[in-house]
């Protein structure tokens, strides 16, 4: 079953701690959260036998959280440049441990640029930053058809307005996972 | 014999008018515009509080706008307001309702004599008025200028609706406008039909750039070419509909060639950049293109096969989405100077370089269809909206005023000839 992860995982996270916080003894299903998460962070746990309903919630939310993690690791490319920076390249060693660990996820890697230039440039060049990104995580070692790529050109701006802070936030790379 | 040289002279001075007529059209440069008095209509009785607009408002707007007139609005008429601003012919008529129609009686006097030249008389319901009333700014145009206008063309744009970027098509002055697509998403990079009876278009609908075709006269959007992962920016052959993009591939933005009638699809530009914006020639026999194969993108010239590419653009670092003018003799194209985008124009050969804009972002240049004017999108009053200017880019009119308004994209001249 495939299963798009969307912000909203987020949101459930945070609602769980609201669950947590109001310590109200009606069915506070979940265990204090935050030491879960740290704990089931490093070893991934055996996922074989599932006695009850606890390791597996456990590893789904942990799941989600790496999912989360890897959905908010924007990588920032300089303007109209489509060479990864050395900050570039630290979040992408972080992700693609991240996918070396969990062989279920696959990403899809969006390009965008940001407002300056034309719009048909832009898609170009938003496709250029997605290749060097699934590039680098080729060359580590993630395989190559775990990895899609797709270009939005200067259509989807993280920030709005026509700042250079806005330019910087929407010149970037962005992922969007998928658990198989 | 008295007869025949009477005749003869009669003829004579005939002929001369004629050629008097000719010569000052040819005489008129590029540059310069010819000066031609509008006068008030006339309105019947009738309740006329429908209209947007009076009728010499539009015609007046259609005169300055086609690249050819300037219009010198008189209220009534006054020979020496009109002599004193070189205007040898006025427009004037009347608006009346006859049978639950709108009769509109245009006619073109010549100032001296006030002898009328051509009248014209149109009749339709009240909401179409304003056709009726560019019908007759062509028909103006082809009286004085032997050439068809292009009052009666439209254009297509993209515009934000509710935030997002959606197709509209209005006509060339943008009045009468109509929201084509609807679909919650990115649409945008419009391109229109051969015969104007289509719009293609680019949707991340699904979650991708894809190309998609919509008749006018439908409401369905068909997607093109779902063969290919990523494609846009249509651009359609005048000759043959068969259609040029940009096709995302694994190396590189390549030029593709397209039949949205059979669905195949073939490339003809690859190379490991980013190649993009192509444009047909006016007879569909080559293309532009750009290109950053150079580092920064600059426009080529090649065959319709995709052989022989030559570079066009030699000047600036950022050259981009060039167009062919109709009469095949120039390119417009914008260019980046100091981060801002400009329009300018050049030989098709890259020589004689123009530059038409001076303030803000100026982008999306399109060729009126007899190549007297250029429509394009700048955000020089704080918002991105269309403007029409001459071919040198004087008289710059703003067509939109609200919201969010870019990439227009002139339609074709319409087929039959004079309306």
């Amino acid at each position: 079953m495939k299963m798009i992860v969307p912000i909203l995982a987020v949101g459930a996270v945070l609602a769980l701690f609201a669950c947590a916080k109001k310590k109200e003894p009606v069915e506070v299903e979940p265990p204090p959260v935050e030491e879960e998460r740290v704990e089931a962070y490093k070893p991934p746990p055996p996922r074989q036998e599932a006695p009850k309903e606890d390791p597996l919630e456990a590893e789904r939310r942990r799941l989600e959280a790496l999912m989360n993690k890897i959905m908010s690791d924007d990588v920032y490319f300089e303007y109209d440049q489509a060479t990864l920076t050395a900050a570039a390249k630290d979040i992408l060693v972080e992700v693609g441990d991240i996918l070396k660990r969990e062989n279920r996820f696959t990403i899809l890697t969006e390009g965008h640029t940001d407002e300056r230039g034309t719009e048909s440039y832009n898609m170009g060049l938003g496709m250029r930053r997605a290749d060097a990104v699934v590039k680098f995580l080729t060359n580590y070692g993630v395989a190559s058809s775990r990895l899609t790529k797709v270009s939005y050109g200067e259509e989807q701006p993280k920030a709005g307005g026509s700042s250079e802070d806005a330019y910087a936030q929407n010149r970037r790379a962005a992922f969007r996972v998928k658990l198989n | 014999m008295r007869f025949s040289i009477s005749v003869l002279l009669f003829l004579c001075a005939w002929l001369y008018a004629q050629q008097d007529t000719i010569t000052m059209d040819i005489s008129v440069s590029t540059d310069k515009t010819l000066p031609i008095g509008v006068v008030n209509f006339e309105l019947d009785k009738s309740d006329w509080s429908k209209l947007e607009e009076l009728p010499q408002k539009t015609i007046a707007r259609d005169f300055n706008l086609s690249g050819r007139f300037s219009s010198v609005e008189s209220e009534k008429y006054n020979l020496l307001t009109l002599s004193q601003a070189r205007a040898k012919h006025y427009v004037t008529g009347k608006l009346s309702m006859k049978d639950g129609q709108a009769e509109l009686e245009c006619k073109l006097y010549a100032t001296a004599s006030k002898e009328m030249v051509k009248g014209f008389v149109y009749k339709s319901s009240i909401d179409l008025i304003r056709t009726s009333l560019h019908k007759c700014s062509d028909n103006v145009v082809y009286q004085l200028w032997g050439v068809q206008g292009f009052a009666s063309t439209q254009i297509a744009w993209v515009r934000k609706v509710d935030g997002k970027k959606q197709i509209v098509i209005a006509d060339y002055d943008g009045f009468r406008r109509k929201q084509i697509t609807s679909h919650n998403s990115v649409n945008f990079l419009p391109a229109w039909g051969a015969d104007n009876s289509k719009i293609y278009f680019t949707s991340l609908r699904n979650g991708k750039p894809q190309i998609f075709e919509r008749n006018l006269s439908g409401a369905a959007d068909k997607l093109l070419f779902p063969q290919i992962d990523q494609a846009f920016g249509p651009a359609v052959n005048p000759k043959d509909g068969t259609l040029l993009f940009s096709m995302i591939g694994q190396s590189g933005t390549d030029i593709w060639q397209g039949n949205p009638q059979t669905g195949s699809a073939g490339r003809l530009i690859y190379t490991s950049s980013i190649e993009v914006s192509p444009s047909w020639s006016p007879h569909g026999t080559a293309f532009l293109f750009s290109s950053d194969k150079g580092g920064q993108p600059q426009i080529y010239m090649a065959f319709r096969d995709g052989s022989d590419v030559q570079r066009v653009s030699f000047f600036g670092k950022y050259n981009e989405s060039a167009v062919w003018s109709p009469d095949g003799e120039r390119i417009a194209y914008c260019s980046m100077d100091n981060g801002r985008l400009n329009i300018y124009t050049s030989g098709i050969d890259g020589s004689d370089v123009q530059k038409l804009t001076f303030e803000g972002n100026n982008e999306r240049p399109t060729w009126s269809p007899d190549g007297m004017s250029i429509a394009f999108s700048s955000d020089r009053s704080g918002s991105p909206q269309i403007y029409i200017m001459r071919r040198d880019g004087s008289g710059a009119t703003r067509i939109t005023n609200t919201g969010e308004n870019s990439s227009p994209v002139w339609s074709n001249q319409n087929k039959g000839g004079i309306p």
